[in-house]
Protein backbone atom coordinates (compact mmCIF):
# COMPACT_ATOMS: atom_id res chain seq x y z
CA UNK A 1 0.00 0.00 0.00
CA UNK A 2 2.92 2.64 0.65
CA UNK A 3 3.84 3.12 -2.65
CA UNK A 4 0.43 4.38 -3.46
CA UNK A 5 1.80 8.02 -2.08
CA UNK A 6 4.89 7.24 -5.02
CA UNK A 7 4.30 10.72 -7.10
CA UNK A 8 3.25 8.87 -10.16
CA UNK A 9 0.31 7.38 -8.36
CA UNK A 10 -1.03 10.13 -7.07
CA UNK A 11 -4.23 11.64 -8.89
CA UNK A 12 -5.48 13.61 -6.04
CA UNK A 13 -4.00 16.63 -4.46
CA UNK A 14 -4.57 20.26 -3.13
CA UNK A 15 -4.43 22.65 -5.94
CA UNK A 16 -2.24 25.30 -5.81
CA UNK A 17 -4.38 28.02 -6.22
CA UNK A 18 -5.94 27.05 -2.73
CA UNK A 19 -4.97 28.57 0.25
CA UNK A 20 -3.90 25.93 3.80
CA UNK A 21 -7.46 26.52 5.02
CA UNK A 22 -9.72 24.13 5.92
CA UNK A 23 -13.16 25.33 4.49
CA UNK A 24 -16.38 25.97 6.83
CA UNK A 25 -18.75 24.23 4.36
CA UNK A 26 -21.15 21.69 5.72
CA UNK A 27 -20.53 17.92 4.90
CA UNK A 28 -21.77 17.00 1.61
CA UNK A 29 -22.00 20.31 0.38
CA UNK A 30 -20.60 20.97 -3.13
CA UNK A 31 -19.66 24.17 -2.84
CA UNK A 32 -15.76 22.88 -1.99
CA UNK A 33 -15.80 20.53 -4.92
CA UNK A 34 -16.85 23.92 -7.16
CA UNK A 35 -13.75 25.89 -5.59
CA UNK A 36 -11.58 22.90 -6.38
CA UNK A 37 -12.35 22.51 -9.78
CA UNK A 38 -11.90 26.36 -10.46
CA UNK A 39 -8.73 26.34 -8.68
CA UNK A 40 -7.87 23.09 -10.81
CA UNK A 41 -8.17 25.32 -13.49
CA UNK A 42 -6.03 27.94 -12.26
CA UNK A 43 -3.66 25.67 -11.94
CA UNK A 44 -3.78 23.60 -15.36
CA UNK A 45 -3.82 27.62 -17.02
CA UNK A 46 -1.58 29.30 -14.33
CA UNK A 47 -3.53 32.00 -14.08
CA UNK A 48 -3.47 32.22 -10.60
CA UNK A 49 -1.39 34.80 -10.31
CA UNK A 50 -3.38 36.91 -12.52
CA UNK A 51 -6.78 36.50 -11.03
CA UNK A 52 -8.69 38.58 -8.80
CA UNK A 53 -11.59 36.52 -7.57
CA UNK A 54 -14.62 38.32 -6.88
CA UNK A 55 -16.93 36.44 -4.08
CA UNK A 56 -20.74 36.68 -3.68
CA UNK A 57 -22.48 37.19 -0.58
CA UNK A 58 -24.21 33.53 0.83
CA UNK A 59 -22.23 30.43 2.04
CA UNK A 60 -19.61 30.83 -0.43
CA UNK A 61 -18.99 34.87 0.97
CA UNK A 62 -15.29 33.68 2.31
CA UNK A 63 -14.12 32.02 -0.99
CA UNK A 64 -11.30 34.68 -0.71
CA UNK A 65 -9.85 32.84 2.23
CA UNK A 66 -9.83 29.71 0.49
CA UNK A 67 -8.12 31.27 -2.80
CA UNK A 68 -4.83 32.21 -2.97
CA UNK A 69 -5.30 34.99 -5.58
CA UNK A 70 -6.31 38.78 -4.76
CA UNK A 71 -9.90 39.03 -4.12
CA UNK A 72 -12.62 41.24 -3.97
CA UNK A 73 -16.18 40.63 -1.82
CA UNK A 74 -19.10 42.03 -3.81
CA UNK A 75 -22.80 42.96 -2.98
CA UNK A 76 -25.45 40.39 -2.30
CA UNK A 77 -26.00 39.12 -6.27
CA UNK A 78 -23.66 41.22 -7.48
CA UNK A 79 -20.78 39.27 -7.94
CA UNK A 80 -21.11 39.14 -12.07
CA UNK A 81 -21.25 43.26 -12.03
CA UNK A 82 -18.73 43.95 -9.91
CA UNK B 1 -7.17 80.14 -22.93
CA UNK B 2 -10.86 80.61 -25.11
CA UNK B 3 -14.02 80.13 -23.68
CA UNK B 4 -16.58 77.05 -25.30
CA UNK B 5 -19.84 76.87 -25.23
CA UNK B 6 -20.74 74.16 -22.83
CA UNK B 7 -23.62 72.45 -21.76
CA UNK B 8 -23.21 71.09 -17.94
CA UNK B 9 -24.02 67.56 -18.20
CA UNK B 10 -21.66 67.46 -21.56
CA UNK B 11 -18.93 69.66 -19.24
CA UNK B 12 -18.77 67.78 -16.60
CA UNK B 13 -18.08 64.62 -18.82
CA UNK B 14 -15.82 66.15 -20.90
CA UNK B 15 -13.87 67.37 -17.68
CA UNK B 16 -14.03 64.30 -15.84
CA UNK B 17 -12.36 62.73 -19.13
CA UNK B 18 -9.38 65.26 -18.87
CA UNK B 19 -9.12 64.27 -15.37
CA UNK B 20 -8.01 61.00 -16.46
CA UNK B 21 -11.16 59.16 -15.75
CA UNK B 22 -10.19 55.12 -16.86
CA UNK B 23 -13.78 53.40 -16.40
CA UNK B 24 -16.93 54.77 -16.55
CA UNK B 25 -20.45 52.78 -15.71
CA UNK B 26 -23.98 54.23 -15.69
CA UNK B 27 -27.44 54.25 -17.06
CA UNK B 28 -29.65 56.69 -18.50
CA UNK B 29 -31.98 59.20 -16.32
CA UNK B 30 -32.98 62.49 -17.49
CA UNK B 31 -31.63 65.19 -16.25
CA UNK B 32 -28.23 63.81 -16.61
CA UNK B 33 -28.03 61.92 -19.67
CA UNK B 34 -25.84 63.91 -21.90
CA UNK B 35 -23.16 62.52 -18.91
CA UNK B 36 -23.61 58.98 -20.89
CA UNK B 37 -23.84 60.07 -24.22
CA UNK B 38 -20.68 62.27 -24.32
CA UNK B 39 -18.95 59.54 -22.63
CA UNK B 40 -19.91 57.24 -24.96
CA UNK B 41 -18.41 58.74 -27.90
CA UNK B 42 -15.44 60.19 -26.27
CA UNK B 43 -14.00 56.90 -23.98
CA UNK B 44 -14.51 54.66 -26.93
CA UNK B 45 -12.19 56.98 -29.06
CA UNK B 46 -9.80 57.02 -26.55
CA UNK B 47 -9.75 53.39 -25.62
CA UNK B 48 -10.84 53.98 -22.29
CA UNK B 49 -14.11 51.85 -20.76
CA UNK B 50 -17.49 52.54 -20.97
CA UNK B 51 -20.30 50.99 -20.38
CA UNK B 52 -24.08 51.28 -20.04
CA UNK B 53 -25.06 49.26 -17.36
CA UNK B 54 -28.67 47.40 -17.47
CA UNK B 55 -29.87 48.96 -14.64
CA UNK B 56 -28.05 51.77 -11.44
CA UNK B 57 -27.58 48.85 -9.31
CA UNK B 58 -25.56 47.03 -12.04
CA UNK B 59 -23.73 50.26 -12.85
CA UNK B 60 -22.47 50.85 -9.32
CA UNK B 61 -21.43 47.44 -8.58
CA UNK B 62 -19.07 47.72 -11.85
CA UNK B 63 -17.87 50.99 -10.64
CA UNK B 64 -17.09 48.85 -7.18
CA UNK B 65 -15.28 46.30 -8.75
CA UNK B 66 -13.40 48.69 -11.22
CA UNK B 67 -12.48 50.58 -8.55
CA UNK B 68 -11.18 47.60 -6.42
CA UNK B 69 -8.43 47.47 -9.27
CA UNK B 70 -7.19 51.28 -8.43
CA UNK B 71 -8.82 52.61 -11.52
CA UNK B 72 -10.31 56.53 -11.88
CA UNK B 73 -13.80 55.39 -12.21
CA UNK B 74 -16.83 57.40 -11.74
CA UNK B 75 -20.86 56.52 -12.51
CA UNK B 76 -23.23 59.18 -12.63
CA UNK B 77 -27.07 59.16 -12.25
CA UNK B 78 -30.23 61.64 -11.32
CA UNK B 79 -32.46 61.38 -8.17
CA UNK B 80 -34.36 58.14 -8.33
CA UNK B 81 -31.59 56.04 -9.75
CA UNK B 82 -28.78 57.36 -7.48
CA UNK B 83 -31.55 55.90 -4.79
CA UNK B 84 -30.98 52.54 -6.48
CA UNK B 85 -27.00 52.37 -6.45
CA UNK B 86 -27.45 53.35 -2.12
CA UNK B 87 -26.26 49.51 -1.41
CA UNK B 88 -23.23 49.65 -3.62
CA UNK B 89 -22.25 53.33 -2.33
CA UNK B 90 -22.26 51.88 1.41
CA UNK B 91 -20.22 48.99 0.41
CA UNK B 92 -17.71 51.47 -1.55
CA UNK B 93 -17.76 53.28 1.52
CA UNK B 94 -17.06 50.26 3.46
CA UNK B 95 -14.22 48.90 1.25
CA UNK B 96 -12.50 52.45 1.71
CA UNK B 97 -12.37 52.74 -2.21
CA UNK B 98 -12.10 55.92 -4.30
CA UNK B 99 -15.40 56.53 -6.16
CA UNK B 100 -16.81 59.92 -8.13
CA UNK B 101 -20.18 60.27 -8.11
CA UNK B 102 -22.30 62.70 -9.90
CA UNK B 103 -26.55 63.63 -9.24
CA UNK B 104 -27.95 65.55 -11.28
CA UNK B 105 -30.68 66.23 -9.12
CA UNK B 106 -34.51 66.39 -9.86
CA UNK B 107 -37.64 66.87 -8.24
CA UNK B 108 -38.66 63.80 -5.83
CA UNK B 109 -39.90 62.00 -3.88
CA UNK B 110 -40.74 58.79 -5.80
CA UNK B 111 -40.33 59.02 -9.69
CA UNK B 112 -41.21 63.71 -8.89
CA UNK B 113 -40.06 65.20 -11.97
CA UNK B 114 -37.25 66.04 -14.04
CA UNK B 115 -36.90 69.83 -12.60
CA UNK B 116 -33.65 71.06 -10.70
CA UNK B 117 -33.77 70.33 -7.08
CA UNK B 118 -31.89 70.03 -4.19
CA UNK B 119 -34.00 67.71 -2.05
CA UNK B 120 -31.23 65.22 -1.85
CA UNK B 121 -29.20 66.93 0.33
CA UNK B 122 -29.97 64.69 3.42
CA UNK B 123 -29.31 61.55 1.08
CA UNK B 124 -26.05 62.74 0.04
CA UNK B 125 -24.83 64.76 3.19
CA UNK B 126 -25.98 62.65 6.08
CA UNK B 127 -26.13 58.86 4.72
CA UNK B 128 -28.26 57.79 2.21
CA UNK B 129 -26.62 54.19 2.58
CA UNK B 130 -26.14 51.92 5.79
CA UNK B 131 -23.31 52.06 8.26
CA UNK B 132 -20.94 54.89 9.92
CA UNK B 133 -19.54 56.98 6.98
CA UNK B 134 -19.32 60.23 5.61
CA UNK B 135 -18.65 61.18 1.84
CA UNK B 136 -17.45 64.09 0.78
CA UNK B 137 -20.45 66.05 -1.17
CA UNK B 138 -19.61 69.37 -3.18
CA UNK B 139 -21.90 71.48 -4.48
CA UNK B 140 -21.13 73.65 -8.07
CA UNK B 141 -23.33 76.72 -8.81
CA UNK B 142 -22.21 77.23 -12.32
CA UNK B 143 -20.97 75.20 -15.08
CA UNK B 144 -17.37 76.12 -14.92
CA UNK B 145 -17.31 75.45 -10.95
CA UNK B 146 -19.22 71.73 -11.96
CA UNK B 147 -16.15 71.70 -14.05
CA UNK B 148 -13.56 72.29 -11.93
CA UNK B 149 -15.39 70.47 -8.75
CA UNK B 150 -15.41 67.12 -11.23
CA UNK B 151 -11.54 67.57 -11.46
CA UNK B 152 -11.04 67.96 -8.03
CA UNK B 153 -13.62 65.14 -7.04
CA UNK B 154 -10.85 62.73 -8.07
CA UNK B 155 -8.12 64.23 -6.25
CA UNK B 156 -10.13 63.88 -2.88
CA UNK B 157 -11.40 60.86 -3.46
CA UNK B 158 -8.13 59.34 -3.67
CA UNK B 159 -6.14 61.36 -1.65
CA UNK B 160 -8.75 59.77 1.10
CA UNK B 161 -9.86 56.69 -0.30
CA UNK B 162 -13.56 57.92 -0.08
CA UNK B 163 -16.64 58.63 -1.71
CA UNK B 164 -16.94 62.15 -3.23
CA UNK B 165 -19.88 62.76 -4.74
CA UNK B 166 -21.18 65.82 -7.20
CA UNK B 167 -24.32 66.48 -6.36
CA UNK B 168 -25.24 69.15 -8.78
CA UNK B 169 -29.28 70.62 -9.30
CA UNK B 170 -30.66 69.75 -12.47
CA UNK B 171 -30.56 73.45 -13.55
CA UNK B 172 -26.34 72.94 -13.69
CA UNK B 173 -26.67 69.87 -15.84
CA UNK B 174 -28.63 71.24 -18.21
CA UNK B 175 -27.97 75.34 -18.92
CA UNK B 176 -25.08 76.31 -21.29
CA UNK B 177 -22.43 78.51 -20.58
CA UNK B 178 -19.09 79.78 -21.72
CA UNK B 179 -16.31 77.96 -19.69
CA UNK B 180 -12.52 76.81 -19.79
CA UNK B 181 -11.82 73.55 -19.96
CA UNK B 182 -8.83 72.23 -18.12
CA UNK B 183 -5.95 70.28 -19.95
CA UNK B 184 -5.71 66.77 -20.38
CA UNK B 185 -4.35 64.64 -17.86
CA UNK B 186 -3.66 61.10 -18.98
CA UNK B 187 -4.69 58.07 -17.80
CA UNK B 188 -2.37 56.76 -14.81
CA UNK B 189 -2.96 53.99 -12.92
CA UNK B 190 -1.08 54.22 -9.70
CA UNK B 191 0.05 51.74 -7.85
CA UNK B 192 -1.59 51.70 -4.84
CA UNK B 193 -0.99 49.34 -2.19
CA UNK B 194 -4.17 48.48 -1.73
CA UNK B 195 -5.53 47.80 -4.96
CA UNK B 196 -6.07 44.40 -6.58
CA UNK B 197 -4.38 43.37 -10.07
CA UNK B 198 -3.37 39.82 -9.71
CA UNK B 199 -0.96 38.97 -7.17
CA UNK B 200 2.15 38.61 -8.67
CA UNK B 201 5.84 38.99 -6.97
CA UNK B 202 3.63 39.89 -3.81
CA UNK B 203 1.07 38.69 -0.94
CA UNK B 204 -2.21 38.78 -2.02
CA UNK B 205 -4.99 41.25 -1.42
CA UNK B 206 -8.34 40.95 -0.54
CA UNK B 207 -10.66 43.87 -0.63
CA UNK B 208 -13.93 43.55 1.69
CA UNK B 209 -16.45 45.19 3.42
CA UNK B 210 -16.94 42.40 5.58
CA UNK B 211 -15.44 42.42 9.30
CA UNK B 212 -17.16 39.24 11.34
CA UNK B 213 -15.61 40.12 14.13
CA UNK B 214 -17.02 42.90 15.48
CA UNK B 215 -14.40 44.53 17.54
CA UNK B 216 -12.06 44.50 13.93
CA UNK B 217 -15.33 46.69 12.29
CA UNK B 218 -15.13 49.13 14.64
CA UNK B 219 -11.33 49.31 14.00
CA UNK B 220 -12.65 49.88 10.21
CA UNK B 221 -15.22 52.15 11.31
CA UNK B 222 -12.35 54.19 13.43
CA UNK B 223 -9.93 54.12 10.76
CA UNK B 224 -12.50 55.99 8.24
CA UNK B 225 -13.48 58.08 10.70
CA UNK B 226 -10.25 59.29 11.25
CA UNK B 227 -9.77 60.42 7.48
CA UNK B 228 -13.31 61.80 8.25
CA UNK B 229 -11.97 64.01 10.68
CA UNK B 230 -8.91 65.00 8.11
CA UNK B 231 -11.07 66.01 5.54
CA UNK B 232 -13.58 68.11 7.92
CA UNK B 233 -9.61 70.15 8.87
CA UNK B 234 -8.62 70.60 5.47
CA UNK B 235 -11.27 70.29 2.59
CA UNK B 236 -13.86 72.39 3.68
CA UNK B 237 -15.01 75.07 0.68
CA UNK B 238 -17.44 78.32 0.09
CA UNK B 239 -17.61 81.22 -1.40
CA UNK B 240 -18.28 84.57 0.15
CA UNK B 241 -19.82 87.45 -0.85
CA UNK B 242 -20.13 90.96 1.16
CA UNK B 243 -19.45 89.47 4.41
CA UNK B 244 -17.38 92.16 5.72
CA UNK B 245 -20.29 94.59 6.77
CA UNK B 246 -23.08 92.47 6.52
CA UNK B 247 -25.89 92.88 9.62
CA UNK B 248 -27.46 89.64 7.99
CA UNK B 249 -26.30 86.81 5.99
CA UNK B 250 -27.81 84.60 3.33
CA UNK B 251 -26.67 80.62 3.27
CA UNK B 252 -27.88 79.08 -0.13
CA UNK B 253 -25.74 76.11 -1.67
CA UNK B 254 -25.84 75.42 -5.90
CA UNK B 255 -28.25 77.13 -7.96
CA UNK B 256 -30.30 78.87 -4.72
CA UNK B 257 -27.17 80.56 -4.01
CA UNK B 258 -26.38 81.53 -7.15
CA UNK B 259 -29.96 83.32 -7.27
CA UNK B 260 -29.61 84.66 -4.28
CA UNK B 261 -26.30 86.38 -5.57
CA UNK B 262 -28.69 88.54 -7.95
CA UNK B 263 -31.06 89.33 -5.07
CA UNK B 264 -28.11 90.21 -2.75
CA UNK B 265 -26.38 92.71 -5.49
CA UNK B 266 -29.88 94.03 -5.65
CA UNK B 267 -30.80 94.76 -2.13
CA UNK B 268 -26.94 96.25 -2.06
CA UNK B 269 -27.99 98.58 -4.20
CA UNK B 270 -30.69 99.97 -2.23
CA UNK B 271 -28.26 100.11 0.55
CA UNK B 272 -28.95 97.26 2.79
CA UNK B 273 -26.27 95.35 4.47
CA UNK B 274 -26.76 91.45 3.84
CA UNK B 275 -23.66 89.29 2.65
CA UNK B 276 -24.03 85.66 0.86
CA UNK B 277 -22.53 82.77 1.79
CA UNK B 278 -22.83 79.97 -1.03
CA UNK B 279 -20.91 76.41 0.65
CA UNK B 280 -18.96 74.46 -1.67
CA UNK B 281 -18.23 71.35 0.16
CA UNK B 282 -22.00 71.12 1.58
CA UNK B 283 -20.04 67.91 3.42
CA UNK B 284 -17.48 68.67 4.82
CA UNK B 285 -19.76 71.74 6.22
CA UNK B 286 -18.51 75.01 6.20
CA UNK B 287 -19.65 75.18 10.30
CA UNK B 288 -16.78 77.25 11.09
CA UNK B 289 -17.35 79.60 9.74
CA UNK B 290 -21.18 79.93 10.19
CA UNK B 291 -20.06 79.81 13.96
CA UNK B 292 -18.41 82.85 13.36
CA UNK B 293 -20.48 84.97 11.85
CA UNK B 294 -22.89 83.98 14.38
CA UNK B 295 -21.31 85.73 16.67
CA UNK B 296 -21.31 89.09 14.90
CA UNK B 297 -24.61 89.21 12.41
CA UNK B 298 -28.10 89.62 13.62
CA UNK B 299 -29.46 87.02 11.57
CA UNK B 300 -29.29 84.37 9.27
CA UNK B 301 -31.68 83.65 6.04
CA UNK B 302 -31.04 79.98 4.58
CA UNK B 303 -32.01 79.17 0.66
CA UNK B 304 -32.62 76.29 -0.57
CA UNK B 305 -34.58 74.37 -2.99
CA UNK B 306 -36.34 71.86 -0.33
CA UNK B 307 -37.76 72.07 2.95
CA UNK B 308 -34.66 72.82 4.63
CA UNK B 309 -32.26 70.04 5.02
CA UNK B 310 -29.25 72.18 5.37
CA UNK B 311 -31.23 74.59 7.53
CA UNK B 312 -30.60 71.91 10.20
CA UNK B 313 -26.89 72.42 9.67
CA UNK B 314 -26.91 75.79 9.62
CA UNK B 315 -28.93 75.59 12.90
CA UNK B 316 -26.60 73.70 14.40
CA UNK B 317 -23.86 75.74 13.64
CA UNK B 318 -25.64 79.21 14.58
CA UNK B 319 -26.41 76.78 18.26
CA UNK B 320 -29.57 79.20 18.51
CA UNK B 321 -27.72 82.35 19.03
CA UNK B 322 -29.34 84.67 15.93
CA UNK B 323 -32.69 83.70 14.27
CA UNK B 324 -32.14 81.65 11.67
CA UNK B 325 -34.80 82.15 8.68
CA UNK B 326 -35.95 79.89 5.97
CA UNK B 327 -36.98 80.50 2.13
CA UNK B 328 -37.39 77.37 0.13
CA UNK B 329 -39.18 76.42 -3.36
CA UNK B 330 -39.90 72.46 -3.38
CA UNK B 331 -40.77 70.00 -6.33
CA UNK B 332 -38.27 70.91 -9.12
CA UNK B 333 -39.38 74.51 -8.68
CA UNK B 334 -36.69 77.16 -8.62
CA UNK B 335 -36.92 80.42 -6.64
CA UNK B 336 -36.81 84.00 -8.50
CA UNK B 337 -34.19 86.55 -7.58
CA UNK B 338 -36.84 89.06 -6.44
CA UNK B 339 -38.60 86.02 -4.10
CA UNK B 340 -35.32 86.27 -2.45
CA UNK B 341 -35.28 90.21 -2.57
CA UNK B 342 -38.81 90.05 -0.88
CA UNK B 343 -37.48 88.28 1.62
CA UNK B 344 -34.38 90.30 2.30
CA UNK B 345 -36.82 93.13 2.18
CA UNK B 346 -39.13 91.51 4.99
CA UNK B 347 -35.85 90.54 6.72
CA UNK B 348 -34.40 93.96 6.74
CA UNK B 349 -37.59 95.55 8.01
CA UNK B 350 -38.71 93.03 11.29
CA UNK B 351 -37.80 92.71 14.41
CA UNK B 352 -37.01 88.61 14.62
CA UNK B 353 -37.44 86.51 17.02
CA UNK B 354 -35.96 83.47 18.19
CA UNK B 355 -38.62 81.92 19.09
CA UNK B 356 -40.31 81.08 15.70
CA UNK B 357 -39.50 77.97 14.45
CA UNK B 358 -38.20 79.35 11.05
CA UNK B 359 -39.63 75.91 9.00
CA UNK B 360 -43.25 76.47 10.38
CA UNK B 361 -43.04 80.00 9.34
CA UNK B 362 -42.10 79.78 5.54
CA UNK B 363 -44.74 77.30 5.74
CA UNK B 364 -47.20 79.76 6.77
CA UNK B 365 -45.83 82.21 4.45
CA UNK B 366 -45.80 79.92 1.42
CA UNK B 367 -49.18 79.16 1.79
CA UNK B 368 -51.11 82.20 2.86
CA UNK B 369 -53.71 83.57 0.85
CA UNK B 370 -52.54 85.97 -1.19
Amino acid sequence: MANLAKPENLVYQRPEAFTDVSTHYCPGCTHGVAHRLIAEVLDEMGLAEKTIGVAPVGCSVFAYSYFDTDFVEAAHGRAPAS
Amino acid sequence: MTKELYEGNQAMAEAAVRAGLEAYFGYPITPQTEILEHLSKRMPELGRTFVQAESEVAAINMVYGAACTGARVMSTSSSPGVSLMMEGISYIAGTELPVVLVNVMRGGPGLGNIAPSQADYNQAVHGGGHGDYYPIVLAPASVQEAIDLMVLSFDLAEKYRSICMLIADGSIGQMMEPVEMPEMRPVVRKDWDWAVSGAIGRERRVLSSIYINPPDEEIANLRMFKRWQEIQKNEVRYKEYYLDDADFVIIGFGTAGRVALSAVRAARQLGIKVGLLRPITVSPFPSRVIDQLASRVSAFLVVEMNTGQMLNDVQLAVKGRVPVEFYGRLGGVVPFPNEIFDEIKRIAASKLSLAVDPRAAWYERMTAEK
